[in-house]
């Protein structure tokens, strides 16, 4: 039996039993971690204010090495965040919590990802988040977690991708050009537009997303392919995308 | 090895199917009815046939009932003016045996859930704000839980309600009657900062 002592971010949390509650926990040391809180549903537990999504807490819990579920044993807060007080901050929240709960692996050790994480929530906290942080970490989460779409240049001849019938293919991971259409598998039509703000986000400080201005067709065609691209190369669905839009 | 009679192994199957019930607990619960009086295996069963029979959701408010409109809905003495808008059914018991509401309630059956795909169209939402529109209804207290999903919920309410000018109130957040400042969670503690009021 061993104990784990980190720093660690709420990813999600599913009612257990009774009163307990089934944390997922996206720990600066040991990855993502699932753990059972006994009794942290209880009104007077003193768990009980701590479980909120993202907040970030320094953690204890223990079991068997490579178990696949812990233990609570204590938690303390590192800073109060205060996510709910508007509703863009909260779907913005929804979508952070499920690109860190699709793109890292039980027990995949990803510090920059934990930066990134902890990036998102200083922002969201600060409530300078701007509209388009969702979709600008989620770029950043599939980039860190070694999923980006390769943008550059077609994936499939290397040529140039001035054309203005370009497509994206999930199967291929990345854009094609008009010619290179045959065999691709499912693709979908990518505006120059939406093709430029996703390059921008992979290099861009996540402070500065709030700069780049979308408009809502942009945001939308951003959100599908994220969605598709998601999708094919972890099998899981971004349900949240769809949120941002409310 | 020696099997357990069918019609005993198939109680236990179905009990252990049962939400908090594990196995051991099923066979546990299967020897008991084994051992009670047939009148009374009887009245249980008889009991949850009843419950899926007659028991449905009140078409105004949701709430479980054995008549429609429910007891609650058709009591003249509550305040029609103020509908309170609760999660589940349950929390309905929860909010009487406080004794303070006396207004109607309406149950969304369920919060807004971005990571379960539950948006407003899976929730009575529409037939909350069909009740606003009719006119009569002064004040929505939203009293969802004090969740992610819960507020934002209470937001989503907020943004589709508060046009139709009708009073929108949540109830309060902060420290348990009873309780100790020395021995508050910080989250609860700075929700309860937050939710201050003037003497």
């Amino acid at each position: 039996m061993a104990l784990y002592d980190t720093e660690s971010i709420v990813v999600n949390t599913i009612d257990l039993g009774e009163a307990d509650l089934l944390v997922t926990l996206f720990t600066r040391e040991y990855g993502k971690i699932k753990a059972v809180a006994r009794g942290a549903r209880i009104l007077k537990s003193r768990y009980s204010g701590f479980f909120q999504p993202l907040l970030v807490l320094n953690t204890l819990y223990f079991g068997n090495e490579r178990q696949e579920l812990y233990r609570m044993a204590s938690i303390d807060p590192v800073k109060v965040y205060d996510i709910s007080s508007s509703m863009d901050k909260m779907f913005t929240a929804f979508c952070m919590m499920e690109v860190l709960e699709h793109c890292c692996g039980p027990g995949e050790i990803n510090l920059p990802m934990y930066r990134l994480a902890l990036e998102g929530i200083e922002l969201l906290d600060s409530g300078d988040q701007g509209p388009n942080l969702a979709l600008c970490f989620a770029m950043r989460g599939l980039s860190v977690a070694g999923y980006m779409p390769h943008l550059k240049d077609c994936i499939a001849c290397g040529g140039d991708l001035s054309g203005d019938k370009l497509r994206f293919s999930p199967s291929r991971g990345g854009v094609l050009c008009n010619r290179c259409l045959s065999g691709a598998g499912e693709h979908f039509p990518i505006s120059m537009g939406c093709l430029k703000f996703l390059v921008a986000t992979l290099g861009l400080d996540l402070k500065r997303s709030s700069r780049i201005k979308l408009n809502q067709n942009l945001k939308e065609e951003t959100g599908n392919i994220i969605f598709n691209h998601i999708a094919y190369n972890l099998g899981r669905e971004m349900k949240s995308l769809r949120f941002l839009e409310l | 090895m020696v099997k357990r009679p069918k019609p005993l192994s198939v109680l236990i199957e179905r009990l252990n199917k049962l939400p908090g019930i594990g196995e051991r607990s099923a066979q546990r619960i299967a020897y008991h009815i084994l051992k009670t009086p047939e009148k009374d295996a009887e009245k249980l069963s008889r009991a949850i046939m009843e419950v899926k029979e007659k028991v449905i959701h009140c078409s105004l408010c949701y709430n479980l009932t054995d008549q429609d409109p429910c007891q609650l809905c058709q009591d003249p003495s509550r305040d029609k003016g103020t509908v309170c808008v609760i999660e589940e059914p349950g929390d309905i018991y929860s909010i009487e045996k406080a004794a303070g509401f006396k207004g109607l309630y309406h149950v969304l059956m369920g919060a807004l859930s971005p990571l379960d795909g539950i948006g407003p169209e899976q929730l009575r939402i529409e037939p909350l704000v069909e009740r606003v529109k009719e006119g009569g209804v002064k004040e929505v207290i939203v009293a969802t839980n004090p969740t992610l999903s819960g507020e934002a919920t209470a937001m989503y309410l907020l943004k589709v309600l508060k046009p139709l000018g009708v009073k929108m109130t949540r109830i309060a957040h902060g420290l348990p009657v009873g309780g100790n400042l020395e021995f508050a969670d910080e989250v609860t503690l700075a929700r309860s900062f937050q939710g201050r009021q003037e003497l």
